[in-house]
C-alpha cells in the first residue's frame, strides 16, 4: 500500500504542547491534533460533511510564534543596556504595539470553526482567525461540492423549523455539560484581576526601589495570586466558573513560577559578576529582583489583567439558552 | 436538521439562514458563516436494516436483519447496519476492528507516536540538568538509529528531526570526551 500524500490546508495552531492542522486527503479532510510526542488523526469524508460553520469569537491563543517574538524582544531589551535611551524607548513602543495588535486581533478578528456530520460536531482548532477561515472554506468547499453536488439554493426552507433559544437534540450534550450554568466571572475572578493590576502598578511604582517594601510587595503579590488562582481552579472544578477564567488562573500561576526562576537566574548572573568584582550581594535582590525583572513582572501582570477584562467584557456567549425568552 | 452556532451550539434561526450564508446567533450574537452541503438533508432518510423474511440470508451479528452483502475477508453476511463500505468493497466490523489481512486497508490509523520529536527533545531537555547529557547524548544517537525506520507522522515526511537529534547527541558526547581529555591533560601538566 503506497503512503498517501496530503495537501496542507490553510491554518495551523502551534502551542507549546498542543498543535493542530488540517490536510486534504483523497476524498476526506484529515484533522491532525498533536500533543508534542503524539498525533491524533480524524478523517471527515467529503460525502459525510453536512455543514461547516464559522462564528466570530474572541480567541486569546499564545502561539509559539508569539513566544518567539517575545523572546526576541527580551533578548533585544537585554542587550540594549549599553544602547541609547531612545532605542530602549523604541523597544517599549514596539512591545506595546505588538501587545495591542495581539489583543485587537484576538478579540475582533478571531473565530471558531466547526464541521458537522450526522454523528459529530467537531471543532477545528487550527482555524481561529477569520482570514484563515475564509481561505479554508474557499479551498475545501469545491472538493465537498464535487463529491456531494450542489445544494439547493433554498436549502433553509427544507431545514426543520427552529424555535428560537431552544437547543437542538445535538446541542443538548453541550447544554447539559457540567459547565453549562457556570459563569464567565465570579467575585474571586474579579479579585484576581484586581490583584494582577495592583501588583503590576506596585511593581512599576517600586521599579528602582531596593527597600524591604519592594521585597514584601513581591512576596505578598505572588502569594495572593497563587491563592486566588487555586481558588479559581476549585470554582472551575465545582462547575461555578467557565474555562476562560480558569485558563487565566493557569497563566497567572505559570507567570509567577516562571518569574521566580527568571529572578533566580538573574541573581546568579548578578552574584557572579559582583563576586568577580569582589563585592557581596544582598539577599533582597534575590527576592524582589532587579528593575528589569520587576518591569517584566509588571508588564505580565497588566497584560494578564487586561486579558481578564477582555474575558469578562467580550465573552458574552455563555448565557444559558433558557435565559433567552423570545 | 437545525444548524447549531459554531460558538455556543444554540441552533441558528431559520429566518437568519434564509437570507444567505451568514446568520446571527440569537443566543451569543455571533455572526456565523455557514456552508451547507446536500448530506445535511440526506441524513434524515438514511437506510435502516430491514427484517429478514423466512428463508432469506440474514446478518451474522443480527439474525433478524436481512443481509445486504458478505465480508470480503471472512465471508460473513452483513446487514445494512454492519456493512462497512470502503474502497468499493464490503467488510464486516470484526475484520475492520481486527485490522488484519486485507481489512487493514479499511482500518485507518487514528494515532501515531512521533519518535523523531522524542529523539530531538531528549538531548535538549537534558540541558535543564546538564550532567545528564553524559547519558542522554549517546542515548539519543542510539534511539534515533533504532527508530529511524519507524513510521513518522502521516503528514510529515522528512526525517530531519532524527538528524538534528543525532547531531546534538554527538555534540554532547563530543563535549564530554573533550572535557574529560582536557582535564586529564591538565592534570598531567600540573604534576611535576
Amino acid at each position: 500500500m503506497t503512503a498517501e500524500r496530503y495537501q496542507k490546508l490553510p491554518g495551523r495552531r502551534r502551542g507549546l504542547i498542543r498543535g493542530a492542522s488540517l490536510w486534504l486527503g483523497s476524498g476526506y479532510l484529515l484533522s491532525v491534533k498533536s500533543m508534542r510526542f503524539r498525533e491524533d488523526y480524524k478523517r471527515f469524508y467529503f460525502r459525510d460533511v453536512q455543514a461547516i460553520a464559522v462564528a466570530r469569537a474572541p480567541r486569546f491563543h499564545i502561539s509559539t510564534r508569539s513566544i518567539f517574538f517575545a523572546t526576541l524582544w527580551l533578548i533585544a531589551f537585554g542587550i540594549s543596556s549599553a544602547a541609547a535611551p531612545q532605542f530602549r524607548a523604541a523597544l517599549w513602543v514596539v512591545a506595546a504595539a505588538l501587545v495591542i495588535a495581539w489583543i485587537v486581533i484576538s478579540a475582533f478578528f478571531s473565530c471558531r470553526c466547526r464541521i458537522y456530520t450526522a454523528v459529530s460536531r467537531e471543532e477545528l482548532p487550527s482555524i481561529y482567525r477569520v482570514w484563515t477561515a475564509r481561505k479554508f472554506l474557499d479551498r475545501l468547499t469545491p472538493h465537498i461540492a464535487q463529491v456531494q453536488g450542489a445544494v439547493d439554493p433554498n436549502w433553509a426552507e427544507q431545514a426543520r423549523d427552529i424555535e428560537p433559544g431552544q437547543p437542538s437534540p445535538l446541542a443538548g450534550a453541550a447544554a447539559n455539560s457540567l459547565h453549562s450554568d457556570a459563569r464567565v466571572h465570579t467575585v474571586a475572578a474579579d479579585v484576581l484581576i484586581a490583584t494582577l493590576f495592583l501588583s503590576g502598578v506596585a511593581d512599576l511604582l517600586l521599579l528602582r526601589s531596593n527597600a524591604a517594601l519592594a521585597t514584601q510587595q513581591q512576596l505578598v503579590s505572588a502569594l495572593a495570586l497563587i491563592v486566588e488562582a487555586v481558588f479559581l481552579f476549585l470554582q472551575y472544578q465545582r462547575g461555578i466558573l467557565r474555562a476562560p477564567m480558569r485558563n487565566l488562573a493557569i497563566a497567572t500561576m505559570f507567570s509567577v513560577g516562571a518569574m521566580y526562576y527568571v529572578k533566580q537566574m538573574m541573581f546568579s548572573f548578578y552574584q557572579g559578576i559582583q563576586q568577580g568584582a569582589g563585592k557581596s550581594v544582598k539577599i533582597p535582590f534575590f527576592l524582589s529582583g532587579s528593575a528589569l525583572t520587576r518591569g517584566i513582572d509588571a508588564g505580565i501582570c497588566i497584560i494578564l489583567g487586561l486579558v481578564g477584562l477582555g474575558i469578562i467584557f467580550l465573552d458574552k456567549d455563555r448565557r444559558s439558552p433558557s435565559d433567552l425568552n423570545l | 436538521m437545525p444548524l447549531p452556532c459554531a460558538r455556543c451550539q444554540t441552533p441558528l434561526p431559520k429566518w437568519e439562514l434564509t437570507s444567505g450564508d451568514r446568520a446571527i446567533c440569537t443566543n451569543c450574537g455571533s455572526e456565523n458563516t455557514v456552508r451547507v452541503f446536500p448530506a445535511l438533508f440526506a441524513a434524515e432518510t438514511a437506510a435502516r436494516p430491514e427484517a429478514a423474511a423466512e428463508g432469506e440470508a440474514a446478518c451474522f451479528d443480527h439474525p433478524g436483519k436481512r443481509a445486504v452483502g458478505a465480508c470480503r475477508q471472512c465471508g460473513r453476511f452483513v446487514c445494512d447496519l454492519c456493512a462497512v463500505q470502503f474502497d468499493g468493497e464490503t467488510w464486516c466490523p470484526s475484520c475492520v476492528a481486527a485490522g488484519s489481512g486485507q481489512a487493514r486497508a479499511a482500518n485507518t490509523e487514528i494515532t501515531r507516536t512521533l519518535y523523531d520529536s522524542v529523539a530531538v527533545t531528549i538531548p535538549l531537555a537534558s540541558f535543564i540538568f546538564w550532567p545528564m547529557t553524559i547519558l542522554t547524548g549517546p542515548a539519543t544517537v542510539v534511539y534515533a538509529l533504532m527508530k529511524w525506520r519507524q513510521p513518522l507522522s502521516l503528514v510529515r515526511r522528512s526525517r530531519w528531526r532524527f538528524i538534528v537529534a543525532m547531531l546534538i547527541g554527538l555534540a554532547e558526547l563530543g563535549g564530554w570526551i573533550w572535557g574529560i581529555l582536557y582535564y586529564i591533560a591538565r592534570g598531567r601538566m600540573a604534576t611535576p
